[in-house]
C-alpha cells in the first residue's frame, strides 16, 4: 500500500466516500423512474428522502476525513487543499445540499418540480464525474495512486447518462408543472430559491476552476494551475453571501412575510451582527490597517459579523419554540401525544428543559 | 472598493440634485466676469440659481444650492456635504463643526461670502466621527427615513381623525397614495437611500476606528509610488522628509513590485502550470471573469424569476376568487418546516395531473362546499370503514403546530385565520357528527330495550 495511505482515517475515508456517491443512485433512479412513468404527487421525494439525508451524511463525514487526511498527511498546512479530486467530492455535496433543501419546496408547495428532477440529475453526474476524475488522471492530483484506464468507461456512462435524462426530461416536462408560484419575494421560498442559485454557483465556480486547465490547454496549448488562490478568492464571497442567507432563510414565513414579522424576528440578530462587528474592530480586527491583508481581514470581519448574526439567529428561533412549548411540558412528558409535533421544535423543548435543569 | 462606489454613488446624487437650477459652472470663473450681484448671494435672493463658483487669487470657491451647505475643503475646492464626509472619515482627515458659530476664516478668499449657520471648516482639527455625523445629518433629514416617518405620523393624524384624507408629503421625490407606500420612487429617492444605508456602515466602521491619535497615517510614500512610472525603482530615500512609516510603505511596495517580478520570471521559464492561479491576462482572464459573472447572473436571475412569478401570481390571484376552505381539508403530518401544504385548498395542490387519482370526497359534492367541488378528502388507499373524522384526528396538532409557526413568524396571518377557521368549522362538524351518531346509538339502545 502506498505510505501515504496507511493511516487510521483511510480506512474510513474510502467507504464513506463511496457510500455518499453511491447512495445518490437511489433518487436518482427514483426521480427517473417517476418521470418515466408518470408517477403522480411528490412520493417519490418522500420515499428517498431517507435515502438522500443518510447519502448526504456518508458524503459529510467522507469528505471531512479526507481534508483530516491531508492535514495531517499531506501537510498543505490546511485542511482543504483545492485538489482536484477534493473538488470533485465537493460538486456533489454542493448539488446535493441545493436537492435536500429544494425538495421541501416541492413537498409542501409543489413549487420547482423541474429544478429538483434536474438537481438530482446533476447530483448523479457528479458523482461519476468525480470518480472520472479520480480514475482517469485526466487532472493531475494528489490522487494519482488511483489512476487506471477505466476513465474511458465512465465518460461514455456520463455522456449515456445525460442523454437518457434529457430524452425524458423532453418528452415527460409536461408531468413538472408547478401548481403554485411565488408570491412575494420575502419569503421562505425565495429564500430557498437564492439558496439554491448560490449552492449552484458555487457548484459551477468549482467546476469551471476544475476543468479549465484542460479548457486553457486545449485553447491557448499551455496548462494552467487552478490552486487555492483561485478558489478562495472566488468562492469567498460566495460562501459569505451563503452564510448570509443561512440566517435569513430560517425567520422568513412561507408564501409572505409581513413587515411586523421581519421586524420581530430580525431585530435581535441584526443588533448582535452590529454590535459584534463593532467589538471585532475595537478588538483589532481592522482591514485599514493591515496593508497587503485588507482583503483577507476584511473578510474575516464579515465572516465573523455574519456568524454571529446568524448564530443569534438560530438561537431566537430555537427559543422561541421552546418558550412556546413549555408551558405544554407537562402534558409533552405525560403524552405521547406532543403538543408540537415537529421533531425539532419538540428537542429543543427538550433542550431547554435540561437547560433549565441544569441551571 | 468601498470608497469607491460609494464616491461614485454621492457624485452622481450630487449631480442629480444640481439639476434642480442651472448648471454648474466647474471652471474656475475669474472675479471680474461674475455680476456682482452673485458674488453674494442670498438665500432669498436667488432661489433659481442656486450654483456658482468664483476664484480669488487662483483658488476658488463653491457655493452650492440654498438646500446645501456650504462646506470648505481648505482653500483647494469644496464639496458636497456627503463627500466632503465620507473623505473625512475614510482618510483620517480632520474635521471641525462650526455649526450655530460664526465661521472663522482664516483665507481672505472666504471673507466675502455670506455668513452660513452650517459651515464645515476642514482646516479645523477635530473629531472625525462626529464632524461625519454632523455633515450628513442635513442629508438624512431628505431622506426616506424621515419621509416614512413623516408619513406614518400623518396616517396615525388620519386614523385618529377618522376620515380617509389623502396627505400630501412634502419629500418632492416620493408620494404617497392612501395607504402609505411609496408609489413613485425617483433616482435622488434612490440615491438617498444609498446614502442612508451607507452612512450606517460608515459610522460603525468609524466608531470601529478608535480616537484620531491612535490611527496609523497614511503612507503617503505609497501614493506617490503610484504616480510614478516606474515604482520599483524609487528607493526610499529618494524620498526626503518622509516619516518612518512612509520610508516603510515605499519598501512594501517596491517588494511587491519584485516579487511580481519573480513570478513573471519563473512563469517566462516554466510556463504557467508553476503558478498557483493564472495570471491576469489573455486567455486567462476568462477563469476569473466567468466565476464572478456565474455568481452575478444567478443572483440577478433568481430576482427576476421571483419577480415574475409574483407578478404571475398576483394577476392569477385577481383572475380568481379564493374559495374557502372546504368541509374536509386534507391534514399532512406537519414536519414542522412550515405549514402543510394541504391545510389551503387554494395552492392548487389537487389540480396537477395525479388529481384522478383521488377520489372525491360525498362532502364535496354538498351545497355546503364552494369552490373546488371535486377537493377530495381521503385517499383511495384509506379503507373504507375510515371516516372523515378519522382522518381529522391529527388536526389539533396541527392547529397547535400552526399556532407555534405563527408566534415564530413563519406562518402567513392570512393563512393562519384561514386555517384555524377551517379547523373550527371542522371541529364543529365532528362533535356534531360525534353527537348525531351517539343519539342514533341511544335510540337503538332505547329501541332494543
Amino acid at each position: 500500500l502506498n505510505p501515504l495511505l496507511q493511516y487510521p482515517e483511510m480506512v474510513i475515508h474510502p467507504p464513506m466516500l463511496y457510500l455518499g456517491y453511491v447512495g445518490f443512485s437511489v433518487p436518482f433512479a427514483f426521480a427517473l423512474g417517476a418521470l418515466m412513468m408518470r408517477y403522480p404527487g411528490e412520493k417519490w421525494i418522500h420515499i428517498t428522502r431517507r435515502w438522500t439525508m443518510v447519502t448526504w451524511l456518508f458524503l459529510t463525514c467522507g469528505i471531512f476525513m479526507g481534508a483530516h487526511w491531508a492535514y495531517s498527511v499531506l501537510g498543505w498546512g490546511g485542511y482543504w487543499g483545492w485538489d482536484p479530486v477534493e473538488n470533485a467530492s465537493l460538486m456533489p455535496w454542493l448539488t446535493g445540499t441545493a436537492f435536500l433543501h429544494s425538495v421541501m419546496m416541492q413537498e409542501k408547495r409543489g413549487m420547482m418540480k423541474n429544478w429538483n428532477v434536474w438537481l438530482i440529475f446533476s447530483t448523479f453526474m457528479l458523482t461519476i464525474l468525480g470518480t472520472l476524475l479520480t480514475r482517469s488522471g485526466i487532472i493531475s492530483s494528489v490522487h494519482a495512486f488511483a489512476q487506471s484506464p477505466i476513465g474511458a468507461w465512465f465518460y461514455t456512462f456520463i455522456r449515456l447518462s445525460f442523454a437518457v435524462c434529457l430524452v425524458t426530461f423532453l418528452i415527460r416536462r409536461d408531468h413538472l408543472k408547478s401548481e403554485n408560484k411565488l408570491e412575494s419575494l420575502v419569503s421562505r421560498e425565495s429564500s430557498f430559491l437564492f439558496n439554491n442559485m448560490i449552492l449552484l454557483a458555487a457548484c459551477i465556480t468549482v467546476l469551471w476552476g476544475t476543468l479549465f486547465p484542460l479548457l486553457s490547454e486545449a485553447v491557448t496549448g499551455s496548462k494552467v494551475t487552478m490552486g487555492a488562490p483561485f478558489y478562495n478568492r472566488v468562492n469567498i464571497p460566495i460562501g459569505l453571501f451563503l452564510l448570509f442567507l443561512t440566517g435569513i432563510g430560517p425567520l422568513l414565513a412561507w408564501r409572505s412575510t409581513s413587515l411586523r414579522s421581519i421586524r420581530r424576528n430580525f431585530m435581535l440578530p441584526v443588533d448582535c451582527h452590529g454590535r459584534h462587528g463593532h467589538r471585532l474592530m475595537i478588538a483589532g480586527v481592522r482591514p485599514w490597517n493591515d496593508g497587503d491583508d485588507m482583503q483577507s481581514t476584511f473578510f474575516s470581519l464579515i465572516a465573523f459579523t455574519l456568524a454571529a448574526g446568524v448564530i443569534t439567529a438560530i438561537v431566537e428561533e430555537f427559543l422561541r419554540g421552546a418558550s412556546w412549548c413549555a408551558p405544554r411540558r407537562a402534558r409533552i412528558y405525560l403524552s405521547s401525544d406532543a403538543c408540537c409535533s415537529p421533531g425539532a421544535t419538540r428537542g429543543a423543548m427538550a433542550a431547554t428543559s435540561s437547560t433549565s435543569a441544569l441551571w | 472598493m468601498f470608497i469607491g462606489i460609494a464616491g461614485g454613488a454621492f457624485n452622481q446624487a450630487r449631480e442629480m440634485e444640481m439639476s434642480y437650477g442651472e448648471q454648474p459652472c466647474h471652471r474656475p470663473v475669474p472675479p471680474g466676469e461674475l455680476p456682482a450681484s452673485r458674488r453674494t448671494p442670498s438665500r432669498s435672493t436667488t432661489p433659481t440659481t442656486p450654483y456658482w463658483t468664483s476664484t480669488a487669487n487662483g483658488k476658488y470657491v463653491t457655493q452650492l444650492s440654498p438646500e446645501k451647505r456650504t462646506y470648505f475643503a481648505g482653500t483647494d475646492h469644496e464639496q458636497s456635504s456627503t463627500i466632503v464626509a465620507l473623505h473625512s472619515t475614510a482618510r483620517g482627515r480632520p474635521l471641525h463643526r462650526l455649526r450655530g458659530q460664526k465661521s472663522r476664516h482664516r483665507n481672505a478668499d472666504h471673507q466675502g461670502l455670506p455668513e452660513s449657520a452650517d459651515r464645515v471648516d476642514l482646516d479645523r482639527r477635530g473629531d472625525c466621527g462626529a464632524g461625519t455625523f454632523i455633515a450628513l445629518v442635513p442629508n438624512l433629514v431628505r431622506t426616506p427615513v424621515a419621509g416614512s416617518a413623516r408619513r406614518f405620523a400623518g396616517r396615525a393624524a388620519r386614523r385618529r381623525a377618522g376620515r380617509d384624507q389623502r396627505v400630501i408629503e412634502g419629500a418632492p421625490c416620493v408620494s404617497s397614495d392612501n395607504s402609505g407606500a411609496l408609489t413613485s420612487r425617483g433616482p435622488i429617492f434612490w440615491a438617498r437611500t444609498v446614502q442612508t444605508a451607507l452612512l450606517c456602515v460608515v459610522t460603525i466602521v468609524d466608531a470601529g476606528r478608535g480616537p484620531v491619535a491612535l490611527r496609523p497615517p497614511r503612507p503617503r510614500a505609497d501614493v506617490l509610488l503610484r504616480m510614478r512610472p516606474d515604482p520599483a525603482g524609487v528607493q526610499p530615500r529618494q524620498l526626503p522628509g518622509l516619516a518612518a512609516h512612509d520610508r516603510r510603505a515605499a519598501r512594501a511596495a517596491r517588494d511587491r513590485q519584485e516579487r511580481r517580478a519573480v513570478l513573471n520570471w519563473f512563469a517566462a521559464k516554466y510556463g504557467a502550470t508553476i503558478l498557483a492561479a493564472p495570471i491576469r491576462g489573455g486567455f486567462d482572464n476568462v477563469a476569473w471573469i466567468v466565476p464572478i459573472a456565474v455568481f452575478m447572473l444567478a443572483t440577478l436571475g433568481t430576482f427576476v424569476v421571483v419577480w415574475l412569478w409574483k407578478r404571475r401570481s398576483l394577476a392569477l390571484a385577481g383572475a380568481r376568487r379564493r374559495p374557502v376552505a372546504t368541509s374536509c381539508p386534507r391534514t399532512n403530518q406537519p414536519t414542522g418546516r412550515g405549514p402543510a401544504r394541504a391545510h389551503s385548498p387554494r395552492d392548487g395542490v389537487l389540480n396537477g395531473p395525479h388529481r384522478r387519482y383521488l377520489r372525491p370526497h360525498p362532502r364535496a359534492a354538498s351545497p355546503s362546499s364552494s369552490g373546488r367541488s371535486a377537493i377530495p378528502s381521503c385517499r383511495p388507499t384509506r379503507p373504507a370503514s375510515t371516516t372523515c373524522a378519522s382522518a381529522r384526528r391529527p388536526s389539533t396538532r396541527t392547529s397547535a403546530t400552526s399556532t407555534s409557526n405563527i408566534q415564530a413568524g413563519k406562518y402567513p396571518e392570512a393563512d393562519y385565520a384561514e386555517q384555524r377557521r377551517a379547523l373550527e368549522d371542522e371541529a364543529a362538524q365532528v362533535i356534531a357528527e360525534m353527537e348525531g351518531l351517539t343519539a342514533r346509538g341511544m335510540k337503538s339502545t332505547r329501541a332494543g330495550a
